[in-house]
């Protein structure tokens, strides 16, 4: 294993359904990579994670956000949409994880930013090898911000 | 003798393989097949719901990760119904040893005829029909479960759940849109668990569109945690009871189960 492979990598997964968190722990509690999983259950905790607010005062700089579209309170789209106007945050590759395949919600999605829609498939296995699939394309083999990485990856 | 009929579902992604099984198995004399055909695993599981196939027949040519994946789906959809695999020739020592754990019967392409598919299924369609009447007997009668539910993993929670409960059999299907459970529902299940929130249905419109084609049906809806107030409204509209995702227990979900069974 490479020593770039074993960098921690800070994933913040935004979904409301405790199971399909569940599932999404126990896919990634599989990988290759190093990743430290933090949950919000809607818009307004993501952001505050995202700002570390709050109880969220010593939280890791996000390195990916998986984000659901539908949640009670701020949903997924008003929180891209805060999220992308944020410089602070805007370098931050979202990917929207939603069980819709509706064409206009993969249309607003990309208008508003989103990096990729991936739609939940609606078996568990299926759903295990899309979260593979998206940890090997956006941790494993695309190049993430630098500034994203935090202090401590930013010397390279 | 009457002519006995078992009701097979076929999944495979060449449809030219679907004619030729339908072929292998038409008019043969004592039996008679009926044969759905199913091009992938969310196919099939619709299907299931509206046609409950006694054995479900599987092609798993070529046998590569698809395959195995179509597998893997299957067996969670499929329920008590068992599965026949058929395998082609290219296939590792691995896969077969994880497609035979897992199936009642396979047959591996070069050697499939007639006579053999014929008392293969057959025979594990019995062995069902064996297996639930004995279920039957001991338990009272297998309640048929719906759960309309778009989020793969809060269907995995509700399925180990009711796998969970030792006193009593269920036999469970699952939909992730509510157009689908809307095709055949009304016939087969006893119960249907819903989800208000649904990729082609939000709210209480989800309830209203279900209640409206099935009035006596029982359903209890499935709320998020922070919707308390929507289940009580659910209530009103129609429900017949409520349970909040992450909180329902194989214990809570088998009583709420049994008093809306006992509504009808």
């Amino acid at each position: 294993m490479n020593t770039q492979n074993s960098a921690l990598i800070d994933v913040l997964l935004v979904d409301d359904s405790p199971g399909d968190v569940r599932l999404t722990q126990e896919a990634l509690k599989g990988s290759r990579f190093r990743i430290r999983l933090e949950v919000a259950r809607n818009g307004e905790e993501a952001l505050a994670v995202l700002r570390h607010e709050g109880r969220y005062a010593n939280a890791a700089r996000m390195n990916l956000v998986l984000l659901d579209l539908n949640m009670p309170g701020m949903d997924g789209r008003e929180m891209l949409a805060v999220m992308k106007q944020d410089d602070a945050l805007k370098s931050i590759p979202v990917v929207v994880l939603s069980t819709s395949d509706s064409e206009s919600d993969i249309q607003r999605t990309y208008e508003l930013h989103a990096n990729a829609y991936v739609t939940k498939p609606a078996h568990v296995s299926q759903f295990n090898s899309a979260i593979r699939a998206i940890e090997d394309f956006w941790i494993g083999f695309a190049k993430l911000p630098a500034g994203s990485f935090g202090p401590k990856v930013l010397t390279d | 003798m009457d002519l006995q009929t078992i009701r097979v579902l076929f999944i495979g992604h060449n449809p030219d393989n679907a004619a030729l099984i339908r072929l292998l198995l038409s008019s043969n004399g004592g039996t008679h097949f009926q044969v759905h055909y199913a091009r992938d695993a969310q196919g099939a599981a619709r299907a299931m719901q509206s046609h409950l196939a006694e054995v479900v027949l599987l092609d798993l040519e070529p046998p590569d990760h698809e395959a195995l994946s179509t597998l893997a789906a299957t067996i969670e959809f499929a329920g008590d119904a068992p599965i026949v695999a058929i395998i082609g020739p290219g296939i590792t020592p691995a896969a077969l040893q994880s497609i035979h754990a897992a199936v009642g019967d396979y047959f591996a392409t070069p050697r499939l005829n007639r006579a053999d598919l014929i008392a293969s299924i057959s025979q594990q369609a019995h062995r069902g029909r064996r297996k639930e009447k004995r279920s039957n007997a001991d338990h009272g009668r297998t309640i048929r479960v719906l759960i309309v539910e778009d989020n793969p993993g809060d269907a995995a929670l509700i399925r180990r759940a009711l796998r969970s409960v030792k006193s009593r059999e269920f036999q469970v299907s699952h939909v992730s849109r509510l157009s689908a459970a809307l095709e055949g529902i009304h016939r087969y299940h006893d119960v249907v668990l819903l989800d208000l929130n649904l990729p082609d249905s939000q709210d209480m419109e989800t309830l209203h569109r279900l209640r409206a084609r099935e009035p006596h049906l029982p359903i209890i809806v499935v709320t998020g945690i922070e919707d308390r107030r929507k289940a009580v409204e659910a209530l009103a509209n129609g429900a017949q009871d409520y349970l909040v995702k992450g909180h329902a227990d194989g214990h809570l979900l088998e009583r709420a189960i049994l008093r809306c069974v006992g509504f009808r």
